[in-house]
């Protein structure tokens, strides 16, 4: 057990014990407190990854609610809430507010995170946070038979917890103004996965997975002064501030590998050192000023402002962590004073045309503008060579991004059953010259029609249809602008000329849905809705040329009895794409224009989903079997199902000039029940039981006969894909009062 | 007693909320939001009740339900909520909120706010069933801890940005839990600075890390170089015909780390 559960009795007979008198004196005091245990058959990380309730054996189980309520309109009204006290995803609530007036809030949460565990490692955090190999660790020329070899390897386990406490409080003064502050901050403890390289051997660098310590926090501050009158006017103005702090600059760890050839002196192990930079300290300041006004009285105005400033000017480290390396110039300055200046502006006209006509018009204007300094950089590659000539140079390109969207939205009320609903768009991208496309336009539109058929049908049909088009598609842009004139000559490119990114590519856009909801009686309700989706873009380049996404689900609620009811849904999505290719090696760029090197990648990815749920709200047939034990009170029982079905194959297909095979399909199931019951008696004594079961399994190539040293000069955790049974058996006896 | 705790239309749990200050001392009790409402504390001719004067029922538009919200809630209504998707659509305060719930406001409870949302947005429940998902729970089970509400990422009662999120930009909400990934980076990756959606979904996703599609093919989208970027990537280098450390382990990500943008001088392929 993780919390020892004397501290939870001890916390609950506390409260217990401190509100007796207080509801003795006749206070309006409500609460409840619930202690148990949960109990696992087995470790199962996946299962609890996000609950903490994850460790064969038992847990500790606490809630607590606790509430005042007030005597009169500026009374107070406090309430404290804990919930999964006793597991590290606990969480505790306190409010206090006086209707109307003021509240204070109080908020404490732990939010655990497991990533994997079952692989391996040699790599131990030594001093200074330093990864560090086993003592007697011999060099490796790559990591062949290591798995097999008596090297010291160590389980890992790639979790992590945040830990978060928020202040919140408002007030209302002279009837219309409002202050609120909010405050929190939250830290974060565990280790991440990193991927971390050594050397580069024309094309053959080592490489190995990391588990870096993860030991950061940030700090949030937000004030709002809002004003709203009678009539409909509303203003304010809000300042919030966030601030990441992380102490660690960079991640190092001893390079496992013996020297390559082509790598410098003394950095094979045991001298060589590699350094991964960690998360550098940033800041975000924004102020922001809003209003709406009342124009008549059909219509109305909103207007928002935002301006922002991202800043980051952490100390860089050094080109290389390995002293022996060459460094002849340094660095072009010690610190990047980087920073983002951000303006976001929306205004909205809204506006009742006319009885049946309801109009909105948007405007819409999104500045990121990256200040950051653009400078020359004469990199180290990867820790094991000297720095790089001076023709090798690059240089650090800040983007930025301007967004505008002018919008108008119709809603016309065919009668008191139908209505139709449109819309137009434009929207302009511009961005940097050293980006493939400066700018991007998109005209779209919409059109919807919303209705009931009778008093037991509603529907929904909508549909959609957008163009994108760039002005000019430059791919060789950033290359260019990322080395020193002079240093590529005009026909040098990097990404091959005829691949269009798909977020700037062209693009066509179309979609429908459907939804039908159906109320054939008082106590049944369904769903039925489907949506499709499909961006084209230009299929005579390479990159992504289509995306389509289906969607089929049901869903539906029915109350069999007053106490009885079930509900439940089926939703099946299906992802697909196609994208293409050239395979294209450096020792012969002039393949770079050779079809026959062409492939070719179909994705289908398939989810099915089915969840059920009953609730038995005081079975009456229990209720007849208790009175039987001379046991007065209701029993309310229920059950939950999950079935999540998910597939991914991608089909790989090439030209006469490749080879290749099939990728495996990629699978994931999770099946998972729960049975539940909890008697209540009349004394406000009451048992809760719960039984959850879960079998979870998947299938992936990444980890599937994969070992640590599987990959030639590549260090893997040789972990395998989740495969488990859970069974979760939780109990808890409370109190009501 | 007709809207007791077990009655068929239960409506004393309203005292379990700061809405109980309404029934103190001088409080209008269930008059201020339904009206005086005389003619239903009797019965009528035909031995029916009458409605009160404003029940909140489903037939009753939800300008007029929003209207009486507003007499004590209109600071507190946000100002985008006028054109704001659920406006457009019409909904009322009450399709939402329950002032008389006895466990409180579900939709004010991080707990069980989903629940609520997802009686309209079933596409998102299913998605947050998904084996890569933020941990917003789907309900019932004991392991799937409620760790996010929907609220943390959208406003209900309408933004300022794309799909009523709560930060001016989409990327903005995302930097809210991931402030690590703000930079402004030495070497930035210009989509991830535009736009988090690009390469992620938000809600659930098959693969992991809330991936749209599986690297390495999700990065030779935009990756087409020579040397390793453009290899076809297939069945090929998989054991036993092979072992490409773009397909194993973490794909790209085995030595592109730091694919969010880096602060080490010598990463412009963010290795490093």
């Amino acid at each position: 057990m993780r919390i020892p559960l004397s501290a939870c009795l001890l916390a609950t007979t506390f409260l217990v014990a401190i509100t007796g008198p207080q509801r003795a004196a006749g206070m309006q005091l409500f609460g409840s407190i619930d202690l148990g245990l949960a109990w696992l058959d087995e470790d199962a990380d996946r299962y609890g990854r996000f609950s903490g309730l994850d460790e064969a054996g038992a847990s500790p189980l606490a809630d607590i609610r606790l509430e005042r309520l007030p005597q009169d309109a500026d009374d107070w009204y406090l309430r404290l809430e804990g919930t999964r006290l006793g597991l590290p995803s606990r969480r505790l609530d306190f409010l206090a507010e006086r209707s109307g007036q003021q509240a204070l809030s109080l908020s404490w949460r732990e939010m655990p995170s497991w990533s994997l565990s079952g692989g391996a490692t040699p790599f131990m955090a030594g001093p200074g946070g330093r990864l560090s190999l086993p003592g007697d660790w011999q060099g490796l020329e790559t990591p062949a038979g290591l798995a097999a070899s008596d090297a010291e390897l160590h389980p890992v386990e790639i979790r992590s917890r945040r830990k978060r406490l928020d202040l919140g409080y408002w007030q209302r003064f002279r009837d219309r103004w409002r202050v609120e502050i909010e405050a929190s901050e939250e830290r974060r403890n565990g280790n991440r996965l990193i991927g971390a390289i050594f050397g580069y051997t024309g094309g053959n660098p080592r490489g190995m997975l990391l588990p870096a310590v993860v030991d950061d926090s940030t700090q949030r501050l937000e004030s709002r002064l809002t004003y709203a009158d009678p009539a409909g006017h509303q203003y304010g103005v809000v300042w919030s501030g966030s601030f990441y702090r992380n102490d660690r600059r960079s991640i190092d760890f001893e390079n496992p590998f013996t020297r390559h050839p082509q790598w410098a002196p003394a950095t094979g192990h045991p001298d060589g050192f590699g350094r991964v930079a960690d998360y550098p300290d940033n800041s975000a300041h924004q102020l922001r000023a809003f209003g709406a006004w009342k124009l008549g009285d059909r219509t109305r105005l909103g207007a928002d402002l935002a301006y922002g400033l991202m800043r980051q000017d952490d100390l860089l480290l050094p080109y290389t962590a390995n002293d022996q390396l060459q460094v002849d110039e340094p660095l072009p300055v010690s610190r990047l004073d980087a920073e983002m200046r951000t303006t976001v502006a929306n205004l909205r006209l809204v506006t009742q045309a006319t009885d049946r006509v309801n109009l909105v018009v948007a405007y819409r204007y999104d500045d990121r503008d990256n200040r950051t300094p653009s400078l020359p950089w004469r990199i180290v590659g990867a820790d094991s060579q000297d720095q790089r000539p001076d023709d090798e140079t690059r240089i650090n390109l800040p983007y930025s991004l301007r967004r505008q969207k002018l919008a108008i939205d119709g809603r016309w009320r065919l009668d008191g059953y139908q209505r139709l609903v449109g819309g137009l768009a434009f929207e302009r991208e511009d961005r940097d010259d050293f980006a493939e496309v400066a700018q991007l336009d998109e005209w779209g539109g919409e059109i919807g029609w919303r209705g009931r058929i009778g008093s037991k049908m509603r529907f929904r049909l909508d549909a959609e249809r957008s163009v994108r088009r760039f002005d000019e598609y430059v791919g060789r842009a950033p290359f260019r602008a990322g080395r020193l004139p002079g240093t590529v000559e005009p026909e040098d490119f990097e990404n091959h000329p005829e691949l269009r990114k798909y977020n700037v590519a062209d693009r066509d856009r179309s979609g429908f849905g459907l939804r039908l909801d159906i109320q054939p009686t008082s106590r049944l309700s369904l769903g039925l809705g489907g949506r499709y989706h499909r961006d084209d873009y230009d299929d005579e380049r390479f990159g992504l040329q289509r995306s389509e996404v289906r969607t089929v689900a049901v869903d539906f609620g029915w109350q069999l009895s007053r106490a009885v009811t079930i509900s439940g849904l089926f939703s099946s999505d299906r992802y697909q794409a196609e994208q293409s290719g050239r395979d294209w090696p450096g020792f012969a760029p002039q393949l770079a224009f050779d079809p026959a090197r062409n492939w070719w990648a179909s994705h289908d990815d398939r989810v099915e989903t089915a969840s059920a749920s009953l609730a038995w709200r005081d079975a009456a047939f229990a209720r007849r079997l208790l009175a039987a034990l001379d046991l007065n009170g209701g029993v309310d029982l229920g059950a939950d199902f999950v079935h999540v079905r998910a597939r991914g194959d991608i089909d790989v297909r090439a030209a006469e000039g490749l080879t290749v095979e099939p990728l495996p399909e990629t699978f994931t199931r999770r099946r998972s029940w729960a049975a539940w019951a909890r008697y209540s008696a009349p004394s406000g004594w009451r048992v809760q039981l719960r039984v959850e079961h879960e079998r979870f399994r998947s299938r992936d190539y990444a980890f599937e006969d994969v070992a640590i040293d599987s990959v030639a000069n590549l260090l893997l955790l040789g972990r395998a894909a989740p495969d488990y049974s859970v069974t979760a058996v939780l109990a808890t006896l409370g109190y009501r009062f | 007693m007709c809207h007791g705790e077990n009655a068929p239309l239960p409506a004393a749990g309203i005292v379990h909320s700061s809405h109980a200050a309404l029934f103190g001392e001088g409080g209008q009790g269930c008059t201020a939001c339904h009206g005086p409402s005389r003619e239903h504390l009797g019965l009528a001719e035909d031995g029916t009740r009458p409605l009160p004067d404003h029940p909140f029922g489903p037939d009753d538009p939800s300008a007029a339900i929003n209207a009486t919200c507003s007499t004590c809630h209109a600071g507190q209504l946000a100002p985008h909520w006028r054109g704001s998707v659920h406006e457009f659509e019409e909904l009322a305060c009450t399709d939402c909120h329950s002032a008389h719930d006895a466990a409180g406001d579900a939709v004010l409870d991080p707990s069980r706010q989903a629940g609520v949302c997802f009686d309209c947005h079933q596409r998102e429940r299913a998605e947050f069933m998904r084996p890569s998902r933020h941990p917003v729970a789907t309900g019932g089970f004991a392991s799937d801890a409620e760790l996010l509400s929907c609220s943390d990422c959208h406003d209900a009662h309408g933004s300022a940005a794309v799909a009523e999120l709560k930060g001016a930009t989409l990327n903005e909400t995302c930097y809210e839990c991931h402030a690590e990934l703000r930079g402004p980076f030495l070497w930035e990756h210009a989509p991830v600075r535009e736009d988090c959606s690009t390469c992620h979904l938000p809600h659930g996703a098959i693969h992991d890390a809330l991936l749209s599609q599986r690297p390495p093919q999700l990065c030779q989208q935009c990756h087409l170089a020579q040397y390793h970027p453009s290899t076809v990537r297939s069945g090929t280098g998989l054991p036993p015909l092979g072992a490409d450390p773009n397909l194993l382990g973490q794909s790209c990500m085995n030595c592109h780390t730091a694919v969010h943008g880096s602060n080490h001088p010598s990463s412009p392929g963010f290795t490093r």
